[in-house]
């Protein structure tokens, strides 16, 4: 059974490959010949603006020649230069020499790095001498009366710090373009094969391995017009005919029977022999239910978290701006909190009806209601002009955020293959993951240029586009049943009341998100900025968890499937990035913080979709309730994280406290170990006789 | 040298009668101290650049102090629809203090615009320069004493100064008063040195030994405030500073531009009398009253410089100072 899921499987996991590659190819191409441009164009004008310095600043020395001032006796030189200097930032030094290039007067913050210039017999055209000295462009200047013989030099270093900064800044920039670009195309490339190839070859297989099997009751599903649709329809053509043929054989041997003799008799021993190896269906075949598939739900989430991400970047800005009006003995600060906090309150509160409506209605009348509250969500905030009205309109996105992440998690799970449980869950923090990554850096994108009403009109179409495709991509049904029946109240009880559940919860999920809300959202950025990095550079620093996080979750889905190490990766993950955290203050901090975050990253990837299916696997509840009991958790911890790093902050210094709460996940870590062993044991002597 | 008093009607010559008009032109009497200069050479160019049509009077004090009287009666016999006075001296004695005004002896019941006048208010001239306080209005042509300051101190920094002054003129006093205080403040000293009098004028041959007295006191700078006595003698006094080293700054034009004077921040008479004459039209043109018209002084100055005094001082002025400066 190697043959067609295998090789169907090898055929995804190339394409995806060769297209990741053709476009990573394509975008570093296109991302190199613009850094290349920006080198050929940006350094020369750098040096022309030294040029032009030059020639201002050498303007009111080649005056004073011009009045009859010798230039041995020009007076305030120094104390011109160093306002000259001080005007001009990216001016390195400003040096004024004789002609010998004996330096008179200098100026500028790297004035010690100045080394003397020894003039050429010939000058160029210009009147101007380059120089590339380390770290520095400069360009010297004739000073000469107007009209007369050059009488000394001006030499104006610029610090190639500004230049290479800003080139950095822009090759940064240059990356993440790139990676939304490929994440936003492996997406839609994942899904378009899932449609269009893994489906249809899959169903094909399947109606292969029923008549292989003698069953004839199920018609394939002939939607498509391309070969696996024709290959379908010649499948179905052949039941039918075997139907009708059947039939007819049926009839043949009533009538022989009703005539009666020897003939009749072997005639009816060989039906019954071949009704033994084939199964039909009275009144002809009829087309197999869909299944769906798990990663089916991933496009949707995916783009449902691009479209709540987009305005990230600017709510606190917006929020600040709509308090303005507020009464002036509340704090604008304060009230700009309003709109976050009540989104995240919506979400973590909604969470576990989200679970239920899932249970009941099924993930695509869920992911419908979810979409519909979102969408009427995002249109308030576009049209609100005060902050309470937007704050109402953040709590419906929340609502609608819970109840759609909670029914794609639950069809992922729900639709998982036998085996694959922890990597289709997998694919739920992926998405989530490079959802946040894409609609934040485009969101800030659009806003910058469109401003935050367009904004969050593009939010309500890319919903409607949700909406869309979980109609045609995600089946009816698939709601767990008697799950109707269970309510939330009910459902919390049976979840907590299991030991398995309650200890994943309290000891692996809910401290992996105060570490990376407590470590990653809020010390390692002050640690990086006490260390004194730029805002760009800590918002790097904490990409990496998102980078390094990718693709161990997906590592982690494959080892939790095929060697059933699940129990393992979650202690061993929270082990993992408590060392991470512990290595902190014993390393300098510039070179621990980067490697402590990605560690975190990978450490908390390969822990999480092994995580999800545990908790799916609990078996006490509905599938959709107990991950929603597992997402309130990790929001919980997510709140929690902040206060607890702050409240560590007030009894030691940043490095300390990542210290503390790296120590806190390692023991948790180490009890959920523990408690995994003893549960083992438990069912081991259970099942023992 | 000095030009003569004369009707500038003819000077008018240029003027299109553009605008006409069903009355008669302006009549405009210029009372001066000193005879015809560009600041008057600016309040007439002004109206000629505007198409305006006015009628120049002119009289003259020629800088004698007892014709003023002759001359407020001439006026008051005139009747003309603005009065025009130049200078300080001239101003005080013709308007008398604002809260001490004789209808006998000064001029009253017409408008006035006044020239080249230095601090209004100290001078009683005014009440205060938004709100003058009677119909008078008019320009400074004086930086203010804390920029004059200043910009000496860009030239080169010094503790201490020194100033010759006529003693019978307010305007110098009130200006040295003022500087006096200033330099107090930074700890530095101003030597005050009145040029002494004869028969009650002044005397020019005393000039070169204060300068010689000022040099001798360890003065650093030889300030030159707007004293029209001084500017009379200014080739003497700036002769005389050269002679004994002495870097020399002036408060007003003349002893740079037309004499040996190293440095000064001045307003430019002919920009100063062309700002006057927008005053006038205000006041003839544009029915404004002069008590509802602020007295003001240029927003800009002029920082002059005379290189061939620096070079023989070997005084050069700094780089940066070579920026904003004008060589003279």
């Amino acid at each position: 059974m190697i043959s067609t899921e295998h090789i169907v499987r090898r055929l995804v996991r190339n394409l995806s490959i060769i297209a990741a590659l053709v476009l990573l190819g394509t975008v570093v191409a296109v991302s190199f010949a613009a850094l290349g441009a920006f080198d050929r164009e940006v350094r020369p004008a750098i040096e022309r603006e030294a040029a032009v310095i030059g020639v201002v600043v050498a303007n009111p020395l080649e005056r004073a020649l011009g009045l009859g001032i010798p230039f041995d006796e020009l007076v305030g030189t120094s104390e011109y230069l160093a306002d000259m200097a001080a005007s001009q930032p990216a001016v390195a030094y400003l040096v004024l020499t004789d002609l010998a290039g004996q330096p008179r007067a200098t100026a500028g913050p790297a004035a010690a790095s100045f080394e003397p210039l020894v003039p050429p017999a010939v000058l160029p055209g210009d009147g101007m001498l380059r120089r590339a000295l380390p770290g520095i462009y400069e360009t010297a200047v004739a000073v000469a009366a107007p009209g007369g013989r050059p009488q000394g030099w001006l030499l104006v270093g610029v610090s190639r710090a500004a230049v290479d900064g800003v080139i950095e800044d822009t090759s940064w920039d240059l990356v993440i373009v790139l990676l939304v670009a490929v994440m936003l195309a492996m997406e839609l490339l994942r899904f378009v094969i899932d449609r269009t190839v893994i489906g249809p070859l899959s169903m094909i297989e399947r109606m292969a391995r029923r008549l292989s099997a003698g069953d004839c009751t199920a018609q394939a599903v002939t939607g498509a017009t391309d070969e696996a649709g024709a290959v379908a329809r010649a499948v179905n053509a052949l039941v039918r005919r075997l139907g009708d043929r059947w039939a007819y054989l049926e009839w043949l041997a009533a009538e022989a029977a009703s005539a009666g003799g020897r003939a009749a008799r072997e005639a009816a021993a060989v039906l019954d022999g071949l009704h033994d190896r084939l199964r039909f269906r009275d009144g002809g075949a009829v087309p197999e239910p869909l299944a769906g598939s798990a990663s089916a739900a991933r496009l949707p989430l995916f783009l449902f978290v691009v479209a709540e991400q987009l305005s990230t970047s600017f709510i606190p800005l917006l929020g600040r701006d709509l308090a303005r009006g507020a009464p002036p003995f509340l704090s604008p600060d304060l009230l700009a909190a309003l709109p976050i906090s009540a989104f995240v309150a919506a979400v973590a509160l909604a969470t576990p009806y989200g679970g239920r409506l899932t249970a009941r209605r099924g993930p695509r009348g869920a992911i419908l209601i979810g979409g519909g509250l979102a969408a009427l969500g995002y249109l308030g905030a576009a049209l609100a002009t005060e902050l309470l009205p937007f704050a109402a309109a953040r709590v419906l996105c929340g609502i609608g955020y819970a109840v759609l992440t909670i029914a794609c998690q639950a069809q992922m799970a729900l639709a998982a293959r036998q085996g694959r449980l922890a990597r289709s869950l997998g694919g739920f923090t992926g998405a989530v993951m490079s959802g946040a990554v894409c609609g934040t850096a485009i969101g800030a994108v659009i806003a910058d240029r469109l401003g935050y009403a367009a904004t969050f009109v593009a939010s309500v179409a890319l919903v409607v586009v949700v909406m869309l495709v979980a109609l045609r991509a995600i089946p009816r049904g698939l709601a767990e049943a008697g799950a109707a029946a269970e309510s939330v109240l009910a459902g919390a009880r049976a979840a907590f009341g299991n030991a398995r559940f309650t200890a994943l919860l309290l000891l692996a999920a809910v401290p992996a998100k105060v570490v990376l809300a407590g470590v990653i959202f809020y010390l390692a950025p002050l640690a990086l900025r006490d260390l004194g990095e730029s805002q760009a550079a800590i918002g790097r620093n904490v990409m990496l968890y998102g980078l390094c996080m990718l693709p161990a979750i997906t590592l982690g889905g494959w080892l939790a499937d095929r060697v059933r190490i699940g129990g393992g990766l979650i202690w061993g993950g929270a082990l993992l990035n408590g060392a991470a955290l512990l290595m902190i203050p014993i390393l300098p901090e510039a070179v621990a913080l980067p490697i402590a975050i990605a560690v975190t990253g990978a450490a908390q990837g390969l822990a999480s979709a092994p995580m999800l299916a545990a908790a799916a696997a609990t078996g006490s509840g509905s599938t959709p309730l107990l991950l929603s009991f597992l997402r309130l958790g990790e929001r919980i911890g997510s709140v929690i994280g902040p206060f607890a790093a702050a409240w560590l902050l007030t009894r030691g210094d940043t490095v300390w406290a990542m210290g503390v709460l790296g120590a806190v996940t390692a023991l948790a870590g180490l009890a959920y170990a523990v408690v995994q062993q003893a549960g083992r044991r438990a069912a081991a002597m259970g099942s023992a006789p | 040298m000095r030009r003569r008093p004369l009707v500038a009607a003819a000077a008018l010559g240029l003027v299109a009668p553009a605008v006409a008009r069903a009355q008669r032109r302006p009549r405009i009497l210029m009372m001066l101290f000193r005879g015809w200069e560009e600041a008057c050479d600016g309040f007439r160019d002004y109206f000629a650049a505007r198409r305006l049509d006015v009628e120049l009077v002119v009289s003259n004090a020629e800088e004698d102090l007892s014709r003023v009287p002759a001359m407020v009666r001439q006026a008051q016999a005139m009747r003309p629809d603005l009065v025009y006075l130049w200078g300080t001296t001239l101003t005080m004695a013709a308007l008398g203090p604002w809260d001490a005004h004789d209808p006998a002896r000064h001029l009253n019941g017409m408008p006035v615009v006044f020239n080249i006048v230095t601090d209004p208010v100290r001078n009683r001239v005014v009440r205060s320069r938004a709100a003058p306080g009677r119909p008078v209005t008019g320009t400074e042509y004086i930086a203010p004493v804390a920029v004059q300051l200043r910009a000496m101190e860009s030239y080169r920094p010094f503790q201490r100064a020194a100033a010759l002054f006529n003693p019978r003129e307010r305007n110098s006093i009130v200006t040295l008063e003022e500087m006096a205080e200033q330099l107090a403040t930074r700890g530095a000293v101003l030597h005050s040195l009145p040029v002494p009098l004869a028969d009650g004028r002044p005397q020019p041959d005393a000039i070169p030994g204060l300068v010689t007295a000022a040099r001798e006191a360890g003065a650093e700078w030889l300030y030159i405030p707007p004293d029209t006595f001084l500017n009379e003698h200014r080739a003497v006094l700036t002769a005389a500073a050269l002679q004994e080293g002495l870097p020399s700054f002036a408060a007003s034009e003349r002893f740079v531009a037309f004499a040996d004077g190293l440095a000064g921040l001045v307003s430019r008479y002919y920009s100063v009398g062309a700002f006057t004459g927008f005053k006038a039209e205000q006041i003839l043109f544009g029915g404004v009253s002069p008590a509802a018209i602020p007295v003001e002084t240029l927003s800009r100055f002029s920082y002059l410089v005379r290189m061939e005094t620096a070079r023989r001082l070997r005084a050069y002025p700094p780089v940066e100072l070579l920026r904003i400066a004008e060589a003279v």
